[in-house]
């Protein structure tokens, strides 16, 4: 099934590609191109062969493990998307390190304070950053923490990192505008599916047996609550997938996201295929992970 | 998989309050607001959306200019004002469009549930699997970015993922007896769709066109920040966003204003979704990745 | 001819290089010190266009700014202009034409070596022209230098070139100094010439990935000019983003951007860790229309089109003040052979008399195609819709994505934005309004321009080519279906403590041999 979905989906984006106005050839030469620099780059490149030839040329080249030969870098897709799947990765893996905790926290806080100041006071302040574009949120952190106060770098060039302590401060910003965006969906998300769980019987049993809140939070209530936080979590990185376009490009960072914005400019299919294959790839498997996730943990399912 | 996307659809065990909440109120009441603003904000806008040197360039916040103005010395504020219309029209005609269409398809494929409904949901599956901004990038650039193309994007985006909890709210009520009374009665399928089983997930729906509407503020946002929404000298939020970023370090009203107005809407409709998913006893029904 | 030489090295300023040295002689031992990395000088610089996938460090295949960011690191020309586009010395120590000005011969530099040891003499700029002038190497700048007969370029001996033209080209030593001349090594793959080319310029290629965000040079110790070049090694990047070049200068991510905009550049000024770099620039923006195509096919609605424009209020909103009047006319005032005339003044009523008189006295509705494709674009366009409408033209912006601007819909819609990089006279009227060009944007074509710009090109007396220069430049003013109004200075940027960086007012040629850091 996953399979076909790639299939499905790379058939989908080829034809797509294929709408664009233009080809690669023109892109690369731009304003200068002449009829003639056009006719020789298109041979070269293989454009003068029709869509379903270059699609199907493309298909068998994969099916070999062969991901194609990028027409306007002039080098492997595989070596040329690797690195920058390898940064996106670093990002949205910080990104993910601190957003478990900090999502679980806050949700647990809210939910046991539930109608209290703490409630009011996190949920609101969760409510306006689920509300703002991620976009907006970059800027503002650039214009607070780099500009006013400059206390980290304003672009996440990670190219100019000198040591991993350095590699944090350039990656700070782009990490919290996206930990901002993803936990607020799972803070609502937990607290909500937490006080379900702390007002359902079994709960008030283990507090009737005398437990310490503690012990009923973080082995009645907590496990039970997870479930929805982990398709919650699910989604959030299939968001992150698509959705750190924007993050990329308000820091400038050198990933997968910018790469694809990019490869649509210059209309260079093999790459853009490649990145939806990764992309999508991605997405199927998080679900996945997700699904055997709450089947572990949900014991009624296990 | 397909549960996730209806949020995984719970029992609750606290019972619906009747009327809506008070958040459900202040939600409403900011839409209504903001529908007022784009039905007369043309009356009383002080400048025109695209009057150019309505004073200086980059003037900060005064009682002529509340909200300055910015790169074409342009009334920020009555732009923001202005640009509440298009903005709420495309948004609306977006998802409108998006949960009409995904929403009749759900449903159908709810009822049926043959192979129609088989080949039809892998196929619902495999587009939602491709990221919703890569997707309407590729779309956009390669239809051209005029509003109502813009529109149709976002439809087109938004309705498979809408066509999912569609489906999976007919499961829950297509067993009824009233579907099978209205099936011996030999009413045709549409009409089963439409007059049965539509009414009794219109709570649903509502809340599924609430928060999609939030999502498509923001979505239609960003592609106007990526250069990819409505044309300029449209007053759209995303698109002045972008434009008054070069000179966010000197001055940050162009930025904040329209970013500000579209923070609250969002907030608003967020309420209101919240307030509406409680009355019908959906708590918690929430989609992210549409983001 | 002799006389035209003379002409131009009075003018001439005492060149560049000789000064460097002069001020730089002690310091240059200093620096031949090794260093550890640590301790290296790192010019960290950042391009405004976008970079990407499409570079090239070929010469021949150059059209992206980065991609002449990088050349200038590493490869030299025969020629360079000076700021009023005059041709100045690089690799060509002299030259000298026929009378008849279609034969030329230059004496090179002697001594210079390229990054691998080799000599530089006659021969590569032999291969180099050849090459350039291939069809096989489909040079987009192989056009502009039709002139030259390929099969007679001659080293004379190893430190003399003769040219020999198919028509008289008196600017050729101007003309050649362009963004795709730049000498080659001969001997080296034609593989290698994309990432890694090897030069007689300051900077040695350490790497450069077609796609990848950096590319990084380091110095050439035996660069022919002493003294130079001040820091031990460049990083080079592209950040398209304004207001994220900004933020990396300000921050000191970055110590020296270029390309940057008006709006930005208020906010640098008032920072006192920021140099603020800007040089009066020929670069043009126009409003282009098609002379042969409705409504604009009527001379009296193109004039009425130029006189709804108020070139003041263009310059002080678009540019910020930051260029010059421009008079629909694409040479500038301070260029060799520019016509000095008064500026159109703003003129509401005289451009719906025009109207009228063509037929429109409702007015007319066009569409005008803008992008974010240049700098100052948008802005112009939305002026240009608002100063309009008061003469009763309507226009309609359509803002256009910037990736494929140049591509499809710049040459390919009647009405657009478009811009040329500062060039002198005679490329500067050639290039988009001659009958014959490939880009000729405004679809005009007049014999009697042609008649103009071919005689001067022909014709060795100074005052005559003037003449004839400057009736070209008043035909195309009145007549033709350009709407010029400014000419935008070039803006950069550094840090404080960067000294000796100068723009160039040729967008193309950047020279980082000078800048110092601390």
């Amino acid at each position: 099934m996953a399979l076909i979905s790639l299939l499905a989906v790379s058939a989908i984006i080829f034809w797509c590609v294929e709408l664009l106005p233009g080809d690669a050839a023109e892109r690369i030469l731009g304003r200068n191109a002449t009829p003639e620099s056009l006719a020789l780059l298109r041979e070269t490149l293989n454009l003068h062969l029709s869509a379903p030839e270059r699609y199907l040329t493309w298909l068998s080249n994969l099916l070999s493990g062969d991901f194609g030969t990028s027409l306007v870098a002039d080098r492997p897709v595989l070596d040329y998307i690797a690195s920058r799947i390898a940064n996106t990765a670093l990002l949205s893996g910080f990104a993910l390190i601190l957003y478990i905790p900090i999502s679980i926290a806050l949700g647990v806080i809210t939910a046991i304070n539930r109608g209290r100041m703490a409630d009011h006071a996190i949920s609101v302040v969760v409510l306006i950053f689920m509300c703002l574009p991620e976009f907006v949120i970059g800027i503002l952190l650039i214009s607070i923490f780099a500009i006013k106060l400059a206390w980290l770098p304003p672009l996440a060039l990670i190219g100019q990192a000198n040591g991993f302590g350095d590699l944090l401060r350039l990656i700070a910003l782009p990490t919290i505008t996206i930990v901002a965006a993803m936990s607020a969906y799972a803070v609502r998300m937990m607290r909500e599916s937490l006080i379900e769980v702390l007002d359902s019987s079994y709960v008030l049993m283990a507090r009737l047996k005398g437990l310490p809140t503690w012990r009923v939070l973080l082995f009645h209530a907590l496990p039970n609550a997870l479930g929805p936080a982990i398709n919650i979590t699910a989604l959030n990185v299939a968001w992150m997938i698509g959705g750190v376009v924007v993050v990329e490009a308000v820091f400038e960072f050198p990933g997968i996201g910018r790469l694809m914005v990019d490869s649509i400019s210059h209309k260079d299919v093999p790459v853009i295929l490649a990145i939806s294959m990764v992309m999508t790839g991605a997405y199927i498997a998080t679900n996945l992970i997700a699904d055997v996730l709450v089947i572990l943990l949900n014991p009624k399912l296990r | 998989m397909q549960q996730q996307d209806a949020g995984a659809p719970r029992a609750s065990l606290r019972l619906a309050r009747p009327g809506l909440s008070a958040s459900g109120w202040v939600g409403a009441a900011i839409i209504l607001v903001y529908v007022v603003v784009a039905l007369t904000g043309a009356a009383w806008a002080p400048y025109g959306a695209t009057a150019i040197l309505t004073g200086s360039p980059f003037e900060g916040a005064s009682l002529q200019h509340p909200f300055g103005t910015d790169n074409l010395g342009r009334d920020v504020f009555s732009r923001v004002v202005l640009g509440t219309r298009s903005v709420l029209t495309m948004t609306f005609a977006a998802t409108l469009l998006a949960v009409a269409v995904g929403g009749l398809i759900g449903i159908v494929f709810g009822y049926l549930r043959n192979w129609v409904d088989e080949i039809g949901m892998r196929i619902i599956d495999i587009l939602i699997s491709i990221p919703t901004l890569v997707l309407a990038l590729l779309i956009i650039s390669a239809v051209g970015n005029s509003l109502w193309l813009v529109v149709l994007t976002v439809a087109f985006l938004f309705a498979p993922r809408v066509a999912r909890v569609a489906r999976a709210a007919t499961l829950t009520v297509v067993t009824n007896d009233y579907v099978a009374a209205a099936l011996a009665r030999g009413e045709s399928t549409l009409s089963i769709c439409l007059r049965e089983i539509l009414p009794n997930i219109t709570g649903v729906m509502l809340v599924e066109f609430a928060i999609r509407c939030a999502f498509a503020i923001i979505f239609i946002g960003s592609l106007g920040f990526l250069g990819f929404g409505a044309p300029p000298p449209t007053p759209e939020w995303g698109l002045m966003i972008n434009e008054a970023r070069a000179n966010a370090t000197n001055s940050l009203w162009p930025v904040l204003a329209p970013a500000t107005a579209m923070a609250v809407l969002v907030i608003g409709i967020n309420l209101f979704a919240d307030g509406l998913s409680r009355l019908i006893d959906r708590p918690g029904q929430r989609s992210a990745e549409a983001k | 001819m002799y006389g035209k030489d003379i002409l131009r090295l009075s003018r001439r300023k005492v060149l560049a290089c000789t000064g460097a040295a002069l001020a730089a002689g002690p310091l240059s031992v200093a620096l031949h010190v090794p260093k550890s990395w640590a301790q290296a000088k790192t010019l960290r610089i950042a391009a405004g266009e976008a970079d990407g996938a499409t570079g090239t460090m070929d010469p021949a295949q150059s059209t992206a700014d980065p991609d002449a960011a990088r050349i200038n690191l590493v490869f030299e020309r025969l020629t360079v202009l000076d700021d009023a586009f005059a041709a100045a010395p690089q690799l060509a120590k002299s030259w000298e034409s026929n009378a008849t000005g279609d034969e030329w011969t230059f004496k090179l530099q002697e001594g210079v070596k390229f990054h691998d040891g080799e000599a530089f003499t006659a021969k590569h700029v032999v291969h180099t022209y050849k090459r350039l002038l291939d069809p096989k190497t489909a040079s987009p700048g192989a056009s502009s230098m039709a002139a030259i007969d390929p099969d007679a370029i001659a080293a004379l001996d190893d430190h003399t070139v003769r040219f020999k033209l198919k028509t008289a080209t008196v600017e050729f030593p101007a003309l050649i100094a362009n963004r795709f001349t730049y000498i080659l090594r001969e001997g080296q793959p034609e593989s290698e010439l994309r990432t890694a080319g090897i030069g007689t310029g300051p900077f040695k290629v350490k790497q450069f990935v077609p796609g990848e965000d950096v590319s990084t040079f380091v110095k050439n110790e035996n660069y022919w000019r002493p003294g130079l070049p001040k820091v031990d090694a460049v990083e080079l990047r592209a950040i398209p983003e304004e207001s994220a070049r900004i933020a990396a200068i300000e921050s000191g991510q970055i110590d020296l951007v270029w390309d940057l905009g008006r709006a930005g550049v208020a906010g640098l000024q008032k920072n006192p860790d920021i140099k603020v770099v800007t040089t009066r620039s020929p670069f043009v923006l126009t409003l282009s229309c098609w002379a042969d195509t409705p409504p604009f096919d009527d001379v009296r609605v193109r004039q009425a089109m130029k006189y709804v424009v108020d070139r003041e209020q263009m310059l002080q909103l678009v540019l910020r003040g930051y260029g010059n009047i421009g008079d629909d006319n694409p040479v500038a005032p301070w260029i060799e052979y520019a016509l000095q005339a008064e500026t159109r003044a703003r003129d509401i009523e005289k451009a719906k008399a025009l109207l009228a008189e063509a037929g429109h006295p409702d007015g007319i509705d066009i569409e005008l195609f803008t992008s974010e494709t240049t700098p100052g674009f948008i802005e112009m366009a939305t002026l240009y819709q608002a100063m309009a409408s008061e003469a009763g033209i309507r226009v309609t912006l359509n803002k256009a994505p910037a990736n494929d601007y140049w591509s499809a819909v710049w040459l390919k819609q009647p009405f657009v934005c478009s811009s040329w990089s500062g060039r002198g006279a005679d490329d500067a009227l050639a290039a988009p309004y001659l009958s014959t060009s490939d880009w000729n944007e405004t679809h005009w074509k007049r014999p009697e321009f042609d008649a103009f710009i071919n005689e001067a090109r022909a014709s060795t007396d100074v005052a005559k080519r003037t003449e004839l220069y400057q009736n070209a430049q008043r035909l195309l003013r009145e007549d033709g279906g350009a709407i010029i109004s400014i000419f935008p200075d070039a803006l950069s940027a550094t840090r404080a403590n960067i000294s000796g960086w100068k723009l160039h007012p040729q967008q193309s040629t950047k020279d980082f041999s000078e800048v110092e850091i601390g």
